[in-house]
């Protein structure tokens, strides 16, 4: 006969429990089953009692048959009660080493399970680790190749500052006439212009990462001819690449919304630079119209576009479209980012996007109207 | 002797006009073009005794001209300077490994050190 103490594990044979029957009451049955693992026992009470049994008959039969006398009695009860002593502290004894072997079982079993419940946790916690490990590692590839093209971006507009100062100091800036040096002070000009808005990118980007980052949206804003002013004050870029720069009023205005007009500045300049920059050829437009209670402003360009899966995830800061790494642009790479911030701080606005990967991009800002 | 010719493959105009200036002043031929496509036809058509290289162009990628330059037997003789404001240890690796003569940052030096340098190259 197998030894149930030897058994392990819920559902198998033989898997013991505080509830076994085994341990909760010795009866008299010769046989009984554990009501959990279904394991046959033969009862040691009720063999004791078996062993008993035969010795009182043994002893009256032999007092019967063979001995007679007062001393054979008391020999005989001396001997019967012996053997009555002898099952009682036997069973008491069993009973004992159940309950040890019972305890110990319950011990290994609770280190098993507890052990389990570590493993599982060390796993998870292995797992969530090297997620984080996956990820960090991504983002510092990210803004490795951010940084990359950052202090490429810093260090274009200083070329040409420091370029076209190192010309005045050695002389070279006398040769020329007063029309082309008029043309290189404005080109220091602008590209000081685009250092400033590089390093403001930065610093915003900065600032928007911090929690207590927050926009006073309470500027009354007519956004029809604030939008037509933007585009006047890019004309000098686009002319510069030679492509149309379009403004459209689809719908008649006003478009009165509240917002934030330092942000919101941000917000056309940059995807008006954007547009500009990653379109070779074509034309950039940008309209207005209303829907429903809303005024939607569309930036559209015949431009690169952005590819598919990484529509997605554009406004991300340090994001840039898998075909626009590799290529010239003047901005921080912090833009969209940027834009994405500042519109998620505008109650009830909206920004999103809409591409064709070398077709051109059109990107979308949707406000409530006042009123 | 004729003038030496200079082309300046580079898409940001700010950045040509002033090198444009510089060199002609120096006494070398300058032509550029903002476009690699159009650069890597200039070298084949124009013969440039040097090639000054930006890295990020707007349709290519400096190291993919400079392979180019170097695959074509018409092209590959012609040194070629990586002029860029890109300053990363791979690339720059990268681009000598390729065959380009020197990798220079722009906002290092100042034009009259890049005549000079391509002045020496030129008389090797």
């Amino acid at each position: 006969m197998k030894n149930p103490l030897e058994y392990t594990g819920v559902g198998q044979p033989g898997y013991l429990n505080k509830n076994c029957w085994l341990v909760k009451n010795l009866n008299y049955a010769p046989y009984k089953r554990c009501q959990y693992c279904n394991y046959k026992f033969r009862n040691c009470l009720f063999l004791h009692y078996q062993v008993i049994s035969v010795a009182i008959i043994i002893c009256f039969l032999t007092l019967f048959f063979l001995i007679e006398g007062k001393i054979s009695i008391l020999v005989i009860f001396s001997l019967f009660t012996l053997v009555i002593i002898y099952g009682y502290f036997f069973n008491k004894s069993t009973e004992k080493i159940i309950k040890a072997n019972f305890d110990q079982r319950k011990a290994k079993i609770a280190l098993e399970e507890l052990t389990e419940k570590l493993e599982e946790r060390v796993d998870s916690q292995t797992k969530d680790i090297k997620k984080k490990a996956e990820h960090l590692e991504k983002l510092l590839i990210m803004r490795s190749e951010f940084l990359d093209v950052a202090s490429h971006q810093l260090r274009t507009p200083t070329s040409v500052i420091k370029g076209t100062l190192s010309m005045m100091k050695e002389g070279d800036f006398d040769k020329l006439d007063k029309e082309k040096k008029q043309e290189f002070i404005e080109g220091m000009f602008q590209k000081s212009k685009k250092l400033e808005s590089i390093i403001n990118d930065i610093l915003i980007a900065s600032e928007m990462d911090t929690s207590d980052f927050d926009i006073k949206v309470e500027d009354e804003i007519e956004l029809g001819k604030f939008l037509e002013q933007e585009v006047k004050e890019h004309q000098f870029d686009a002319s510069e690449k030679k492509i149309k720069l379009i403004f459209e009023e689809f719908s008649t205005g006003p478009y009165k919304i509240k917002g934030s007009l330092k942000y919101l500045e941000q917000v056309i300049t940059n995807l008006l630079d954007n547009a500009i920059h990653y379109t070779s050829k074509g034309f950039v437009k940008a309209s207005i119209r209303k829907v429903g209670n809303n005024a939607l402003i569309a930036i559209s360009d015949s431009g690169i576009g952005i590819p598919k899966d990484d529509i997605a995830r554009i406004f991300n800061k340090f994001i840039r479209g898998k075909n626009a790494i590799n290529v010239y642009t003047d901005g921080s790479g912090l833009g969209l980012f940027i834009i994405k911030r500042v519109m998620d701080k505008h109650p009830y606005s909206k920004v999103w996007a809409e591409s064709k990967e070398g077709k051109g991009s059109t990107f979308f800002l949707q406000f409530p109207l006042l009123g | 002797m004729s003038r030496a010719k200079i082309l300046f493959i580079e898409d940001d105009l700010d950045q040509v006009k002033i090198y444009d200036f510089k060199f002609k002043l120096e006494g070398l031929d300058f032509i550029s073009t903002q476009h690699g496509a159009e650069g890597l036809r200039m070298a084949e058509a124009q013969k440039p005794d040097l090639i000054l290289l930006d890295m990020l162009l707007f349709d290519k990628k400096g190291t993919d001209i400079l392979k180019k330059l170097k695959e074509n037997e018409h092209t590959q003789r012609i040194p070629v300077i990586i002029f860029t404001n890109f300053d990363k240890e791979e690339t720059a690796k990268e681009a000598l490994a390729l065959g380009a003569v020197d990798y220079i940052i722009k906002s290092k030096i100042t034009p009259s050190d890049i005549v000079k340098k391509v002045k020496e190259i030129l008389h090797t």
